[in-house]
C-alpha cells in the first residue's frame, strides 16, 4: 500500500471543503479522482504531495518518492528540456553528468529526443507536458500524482500521454492519483474511480473497473461511460440530467 | 524553408540592418561637415579637427588619467547603490512592513533629477570626488532597491511548489531557483544602471569634481577649445558603448530570455 489519506477533513477559514476522505491506493494501480469544478480535488492532491496541511486527519506517507504532474507544466524557464527533467535527481548522489544523461534517455522515452536544448519558451503546450511527465519519472516514484496534466492538450497527444503513463506504471509498479475532468479518460486509464460531490467533497461513488487496461478497447469505454453517468450519486455530483438505458440507446 | 534560405535572409536582414546604420551615421558627418562650414571653429569644428584632437589625446597620460578617475567614481558610486539598494530592497521584499515605509523614499528618489542632487553635494561637499560617488549611489541606488524588490517578491510561487515536491535541498533551491530568478530580474537593471551611472558620473565631473571625463570636458570648454570638447564627447560615446559589451553579456547569461521561435 503505497499511500493512505484517512478521514481527512479541510476548512478554508470557515468553510468546509473535504469532508471524511479515505483515500488507499496499491502498487500498479491508477486511481482515478473526478468530481465538479472547484470541489477539491487539487485541493486533495496538494494535501497528498505536502503542499498542503490537512485541518484535521492523516496523510500517511511512505518516503519512496513521490512525483506532481501539475496541470500546469511549471518548468524552470531558465533551463533547458534535459535540464528540466533532470531537476528531482539533484536529490540523488549521482554525478551532474549522469542526472544528464539519465534525462537525455526519459526525454527520448517522452518523445522529446530532438528538443533537449530547447528551452520551455520554445516548446508547445504539448511538448512541455511531456517534459512535466519526464521529470516525474526521472526520480522514479511510488507515488504519481497527476492534476488533469492532458486537460489542454488535442486529442491525439493526450492519447499518446495516456498511453505512457499507464504503460510506465505497469512497468514499474507505481501507484498514481489521476484528477480528471474526462469520464472517458478516467475509464481509460483508471483501475478504480472516486467520484466527489459537489462542496463540501466526500466521495459518493467508489467503481471499480472491470477490464485490464490493455483491454478497454473504445467500444468498452463508450459503454461504460454511458453506465457510470447513470448512477444517480455521479449524475448527481455533475448535475447531469437523468439518462437511463434502453435498447442501448441514450435518453434524455 | 530550407536551413540554407533561412541563412541567407538572416545575412541580408543584417546586412540592410548594418547599411542603414551606416548610412544614417554618414548623414550626421555630412550634416555636421556642412555645418562646420557655416559656422565658426569655436561653436562647430570640422570633424576632420575633432579627429586630429582625438588622435593626439589617444597618445596623451591624461586621457588615461581621466578614465580612470571617472572609473573610480563610477565603480565607487554603483557598489554603494548596490549594497545599500540591494540590502533595503531583500528587507523590504522579505518583509511585507518595511516596503510600504521605504517605497515612498524610493519613488522620490527616482523622481529627483541628479543635477538637483549635484547642486546639493557642492553644499554639503564642496567641489570634490564625493560629489560625483554620491549622486552616482543615491541615482541608481533607488533602481536597485526597486529591481531587488521586485525579484524578491515575483518568485513564482508555483515553482517553489516544485522545489518542495521534489524535495530540493536549500542549497539547490538558491541554485535552481533564487539565483537564476535574481539575475534575470536584476540584470537587465544592473546594465542600464551601469549606463547610467556614467551619464551621471561625467554630469558631475563637469561641474564638482576636479577629475575625471567631465573635469577634462569643462576645462576644455573654459579654454573655447570646441574641438577638444567633441573629442571628449566621442570618447564618452565610445565608453557607454560598453554597456552594449554589458547588454551582449545579458545575452549570454540569459540565453533563455533570448530563445525565439515556438516548435512543435
Amino acid at each position: 500500500m503505497a499511500h493512505l489519506l484517512n478521514n481527512i477533513h479541510h476548512y478554508y477559514g470557515s468553510r468546509l471543503i473535504l469532508e471524511a476522505i479515505y483515500l488507499k491506493a496499491e502498487p500498479g494501480e491508477i486511481v482515478g479522482l473526478m468530481g465538479p469544478s472547484g470541489c477539491g480535488k487539487t485541493t486533495l492532491l496538494n494535501i497528498m504531495a505536502g503542499l498542503l496541511l490537512p485541518t484535521t486527519g492523516a496523510v500517511h506517507t511512505i518516503p519512496m518518492g513521490l512525483a506532481y504532474v501539475f496541470q500546469e507544466p511549471r518548468l524552470f524557464p531558465w533551463y533547458t528540456v534535459v535540464e528540466n527533467i533532470a531537476l528531482g535527481l539533484k536529490t540523488q548522489d549521482i554525478s551532474r553528468q549522469q542526472r544528464l544523461q539519465q534525462a537525455h534517455q526519459l526525454a527520448t522515452t517522452v518523445g522529446l529526443a530532438e528538443a533537449v536544448s530547447l528551452y520551455p519558451s520554445q516548446l508547445s503546450g504539448g511538448m512541455q507536458q511531456r517534459v512535466n511527465l519526464a521529470r516525474a519519472f526521472a526520480i522514479n516514484p511510488q507515488l504519481l500524482l497527476l492534476d488533469e496534466p492532458f486537460s489542454s492538450l488535442d486529442m491525439g497527444t493526450r492519447q499518446q500521454l495516456q498511453q505512457l503513463v499507464t504503460t510506465w506504471i505497469q512497468q514499474h509498479q507505481s501507484t498514481a492519483i489521476l484528477v480528471t475532468h474526462d469520464l472517458a479518460e478516467a475509464v481509460t486509464m483508471a483501475d478504480r474511480l472516486l467520484v466527489l460531490s459537489q462542496s463540501p467533497a466526500r466521495i459518493v461513488c467508489r467503481w471499480r473497473n472491470q477490464r485490464p487496461v490493455d483491454q478497454r478497447d473504445p467500444a468498452y469505454i463508450y459503454q461504460t461511460l454511458a453506465e457510470l453517468q447513470t448512477l444517480p450519486d455521479v449524475a448527481a455530483s455533475f448535475n447531469l440530467k437523468s439518462v437511463s438505458l434502453s435498447n442501448q440507446s441514450l435518453k434524455f | 524553408m530550407l536551413p540554407n534560405q533561412h541563412g541567407v535572409f538572416k545575412a541580408l536582414a543584417w546586412l540592410q540592418s548594418t547599411l542603414l546604420g551606416l548610412g544614417t551615421l554618414a548623414l550626421m558627418l555630412g550634416l555636421w561637415q556642412w555645418g562646420s562650414q557655416k559656422y565658426s571653429p569655436v561653436i562647430l569644428p570640422a570633424p576632420d579637427r575633432v579627429a586630429v584632437v582625438l588622435r593626439s589625446l589617444l597618445l596623451e597620460r591624461r586621457l588615461w588619467d581621466a578614465i580612470s578617475a571617472t572609473t573610480l567614481h563610477v565603480l565607487a558610486g554603483f557598489i554603494l547603490a548596490l549594497a545599500i539598494g540591494g540590502l533595503l530592497g531583500l528587507v523590504a521584499g522579505r518583509q511585507p512592513w518595511v516596503r510600504p515605509a521605504l517605497t515612498p523614499i524610493a519613488i522620490a528618489l527616482l523622481g529627483t533629477p541628479p543635477i538637483a542632487w549635484l547642486v546639493l553635494t557642492m553644499v554639503w561637499f564642496g567641489l570634490g570626488n564625493a560629489n560625483s560617488i554620491f549622486t552616482v549611489a543615491v541615482t541608481v541606488g533607488p533602481m536597485v532597491f526597486a529591481g531587488v524588490v521586485d525579484a524578491v517578491t515575483t518568485v513564482d510561487p508555483s515553482l517553489l511548489d516544485v522545489s518542495q515536491v521534489y524535495q530540493l535541498s536549500n542549497k539547490s533551491r538558491f541554485e535552481c531557483l533564487y539565483w537564476p530568478h535574481l539575475v534575470s530580474r536584476l540584470l537587465p537593471v544592473l546594465v542600464v544602471g551601469l549606463g547610467l551611472a556614467w551619464r551621471v558620473s561625467i554630469m558631475s565631473e563637469v561641474l564638482a569634481t576636479p577629475t575625471g571625463i567631465g573635469a577634462e570636458l569643462n576645462t576644455a570648454r573654459a579654454n573655447l577649445d570646441t574641438a577638444e570638447v567633441m573629442a571628449w564627447i566621442v570618447i564618452t560615446i565610445g565608453l557607454v558603448l560598453d554597456s552594449e559589451i554589458l547588454r551582449q553579456l545579458q545575452r549570454q547569461v540569459l540565453p533563455w530570455q533570448q530563445a525565439a521561435g515556438k516548435v512543435g
